[in-house]
């Protein structure tokens, strides 16, 4: 080991020597003894690595670490006892740094594995070392993990290849002499080193780039490529991979985001403008960015933000089918200049909403789509969960915050911490910075307190992400559910401090509520007898009951809904109409089971319990109106449900189109107002309520 | 098992921070071992083969002995390399040890690189602020798993 001294602590494990390194080759072994097979191959593997890394540039960017694993300790083999073949070549072989080796003999082989390196890693062992491995302290979930490992290989011994056939482990035996596949996989990794992660998923994306990256010999430029994929799922990431891939390097790469030009001034940037193709454009023309990216890459960012994308894509199509692709600069004349010009630009393009969804809502041209022949799909994190201590690890050593590491027990908490992680790794990034910010605040606490503290209390963002309603009507299932939080966390009984905004799919959910509702509600009896007092509607139920049913999921619902429950006679008659309507919605359990969470509740009391449970029941599948549904329910930060008497507020603010803005109603919200609210009513209500409905 | 040593030069102090230990050790459900020590003697090989998890620091200790020079002699800490993962210290001193740590000699004189994240100052000694400390730095200590020294 080399003792020399550093001044700085903090800083050694920001260095970025990761990059250099191609492979991690673990050497595990009961005694240190490595057997003569195992020798061989890896003489003759390190040998033909370093032939292919001279082919790709320098040994020293392609280097080989050893770490010798025996039962005891863990350490670094000096590469001239071992293997003195080899040692001509010393700056091909790495060595672990301070904080990694500390890891490694802390959390033992596998956690690191799985959750700290940032390297392929080659594993010599026999089938004892394997299984050894396999077996040990860690939950199921991190078999499978070693399993969905892309870029773990095992070099082992007959015996061992059965083991590992068995257990679906990639391995390959230590008698064959052809190295490729592993030295293949191997360099995979490192030409892609851009996107983080190892799952079988990322693999599938590194092999895509790698392949599009080459040019077919048929064409003077390369295919047009279309990534698509989720805001912050890497697109652009990928997009530089493919660019270091192809060997275009004396080019250059240029991106340009759509959503920060108006779409005129977009095409002019893209394809250059002679003069005078608009007011005060510049006197010589303009080079546009197709030109100035000569024989580069020229990535046009997320096409969907532009002002009129059909427009943007219709203004590519003739591009994408020529080769090289020709263009024409804004403004062109025959008289003048060249129609159209051709540059030897690679064209790459993003799309970060679904292709399906784009086309179906016509944003995006399908003759457009079907010029693409190389079109890559970059997964959300949700697809690929075991990404996420390697993608984590890469935020927090691009964010350059000092402090304290990201250890293994930490990547291991994040790894298995949820499993929908919407925004993807801004998402993540948000958890990381928030959660460092509380650790600077307090060093008593630990990473995962303070992981834990952030998702609890939602907080800023991170709040908005578990809350904003999904516009696609899909169901989400794990709003209300327990277990959200990783079983780590120690004092989550499964209420979680962040409620949904979301309109409540689920009839538990809504049973949940509407007891909720009724046992926190002092003032029922007051908002009936305004209600009664002020809407004196002709009883036209009937009609009522059949429409609401129609309609019940319509927006329109609400009025009829409004006029519930007060038409008959006798409270008595009212509560029957209401629970006939619920009968239609619930069955017959849930109704008794509502019924005796009412308690003693009088007639007009129930029957504003009925109502609220009708509200409930009405689920419409249109998203706007479901969010206008929820912007009554809850309050405007999603926190908590509205008293019934804010409810009906909003909903008749709702029925008669007042302007919240202009109108003095925010200062009704207490019952001190009651006053001002029966003048209002007693003005403006009336009239609308007599004139407006025209259903009924 | 977590080893916290107790540097301290009086007695009625030392049973104390003895007493705490216990208990926080009771409410981690694990075993420690107190090492305890006054900062003059030579260290006895029994001290010398329990490096440190944490230390229990008292900065004054009597006969012009400064805490953070006693420091150096606690195995664990090693001042040649840098280290992340070094001890986490405690420093348990009464109010006018701050003024003692302005005639400190500087860090690099000392030769150890103390990480800021794992030292804890707490200026009375009053036994629930080493209560406090004791605990989130426990808490640590167990995310990292135990460690012993380099």
């Amino acid at each position: 080991m080399d003792p020399k001294p550093e001044n700085n602590p903090e800083q050694s494990h920001l260095n970025d020597e990761a990059s250099h390194i191609s492979a991690d080759i673990f050497l595990i072994s009961h005694d240190g003894k490595i057997p003569v097979g195992a020798k061989k191959w890896l003489n003759l593997y390190v040998k033909k690595h370093i032939r292919k890394s001279l082919d790709s540039g320098t040994v020293a960017d392609h280097q080989l670490r050893f770490i010798h694993i025996t039962d005891t300790s863990v350490y670094t083999p000096n590469i001239q006892d071992e293997f003195p073949e080899l040692a001509d070549n010393r700056q091909c072989f790495g060595e672990l740094g301070g904080n990694e080796k500390i890891q490694l003999q802390l959390h033992g082989v596998l956690d690191f594995l799985l959750f700290a390196r940032e390297s392929p890693a080659i594993i010599v062992t026999t089938q004892e070392g394997m299984e050894k491995l396999r077996g040990a302290p860690g939950s199921d979930s991190h078999v499978q993990d070693l399993k969905d490992d892309a870029f773990i290989i095992f070099v082992t011994d007959n015996k061992g290849m059965e083991y590992a056939n068995r257990h679906e482990l990639h391995a390959v035996p230590w008698q064959d002499q052809s190295q490729e596949p592993v030295i293949e996989r191997v360099f995979l990794f490192q030409k892609t080193r851009g996107i983080k992660g190892f799952s079988r998923v990322t693999q599938g994306v590194r092999r895509k780039i790698i392949d599009y990256g080459k040019k077919p010999e048929s064409r003077k430029t390369h295919h047009p490529v279309l990534i698509t994929g989720e805001s912050r799922t890497g697109k652009e990431l990928i997009a530089n991979a493919l660019y270091h891939v192809s060997g275009l390097d004396e080019g250059k790469f240029i991106a340009v985001a759509c959503g920060t030009f108006t779409q005129s001034l977009l095409l002019s940037e893209i394809f250059g403008y002679w003069p005078g193709a608009f007011t005060s454009s510049d006197r010589h023309g303009g080079m546009g960015l197709m030109e100035s990216a000569g024989n580069g890459a020229l990535l046009v960012d997320d096409i969907d933000a532009a002002e009129d994308p059909t427009g943007l894509q219709g203004a590519f199509l003739r591009c994408l089918i020529s080769d090289p692709p020709s263009y024409r600069r804004v403004g062109a004349r025959p008289s003048k200049k060249p129609l159209s010009e051709t540059a030897e630009t690679w064209l790459m393009f993003t799309l970060n909403k679904p292709v399906r969804d784009m086309i179906k809502s016509g944003k995006l041209r399908e003759d457009f789509l079907f010029r693409f022949q190389r079109i890559i799909q970059s997964p959300p994190l949700s697809a690929r969960p075991k990404d996420i201590p390697q993608i984590a690890l890469s935020l927090w050593k691009e964010s350059r915050l000092e402090g304290r590491p990201l250890t293994i027990p930490v990547l291991r908490h994040l790894r298995y911490l949820k499993t929908d992680w919407d925004a993807n790794a801004g998402e993540l990034q948000a958890l990381l910075f928030l959660a460092y910010e509380r650790l600077h605040e307090n060093k008593l606490m630990t990473w995962t307190q303070a992981i834990n503290a952030v998702l609890e209390r939602g907080e800023d963002y991170l709040a908005w992400y578990e809350n904003y309603p999904k516009g696609d009507g899909s169901p989400r299932p794990e709003i209300y559910g327990s277990g959200r939080f990783s079983e780590g966390a120690p004092d989550n009984t499964g209420k979680t401090g962040i409620i949904s905004c979301e309109f409540p799919e689920k009839r538990r959910e809504t049973l949940e509520l509407l007891k909720d509702e009724i046992r926190n509600k002092p003032n029922i009896r007051f908002e009936i007898d305004v209600i009664k007092r002020v809407c004196n509607i002709e009883s036209q139920e009937t009609i009522c009951e059949s429409e609401l049913l129609e309609k019940k999921k319509s927006y329109e619902g609400y009025r009829h809904w409004y006029a519930l429950g007060i038409g008959r006679q006798t409270d008595a008659d009212n509560e029957s109409t209401m629970v006939r309507l619920l009968e239609n919605m619930f069955s017959q359990k849930d109704l008794s089971d509502l019924k005796t969470s009412f308690g003693n509740k009088g007639g007009a009391g129930r029957i504003h319990c009925y109502k609220v449970l009708l509200f409930l029941a009405l689920h419409p599948q249109n998203a706007i109106k479901r969010k206008e549904m929820s912007a009554i329910l809850w309050d405007r930060k999603g926190r908590k449900p509205l008293t019934s008497f804010e409810t009906h507020r909003e909903i008749l603010i709702r029925l008669l189109g007042i302007d919240t803005e202009k109108s003095p109603l925010k200062k009704h919200e207490t019952y001190e107002n009651e006053q001002l609210m029966l003048e209002y009513v007693q003005n403006e209500w009336k009239i609308r309520l007599k004139t407006v409905p025209p259903a009924i | 098992m977590p080893v916290v040593w107790i540097v301290e030069d009086e007695k009625q102090y030392r049973e104390t921070a003895t007493k705490i230990v216990a208990r926080t050790g009771v409410d981690f459900n694990t075993e420690i071992h107190v090492v305890e020590w006054d900062g003059r003697q030579a260290l006895t090989e029994e001290q010398k083969s329990r490096p440190a998890d944490m230390v229990i620091l008292d900065l004054n200790l009597g006969q012009g002995i400064n805490g953070v020079e006693a420091l150096r002699n606690i195995p664990g800490f090693d001042h040649k390399k840098p280290n992340i993962f070094h001890p986490y210290v405690i420093i348990w001193s009464h109010f006018d040890g701050e003024l003692e740590l302005y005639d400190m000699p500087p860090v690099h004189d000392l030769q150890i690189n103390l990480n800021h994240e794992r030292v804890v100052r707490t200026y009375w000694k009053a036994e629930t602020n080493l209560e406090t400390a004791l605990k989130g730095f426990f808490s640590r200590l167990q995310e990292e798993g135990v460690y012993h020294g380099p």
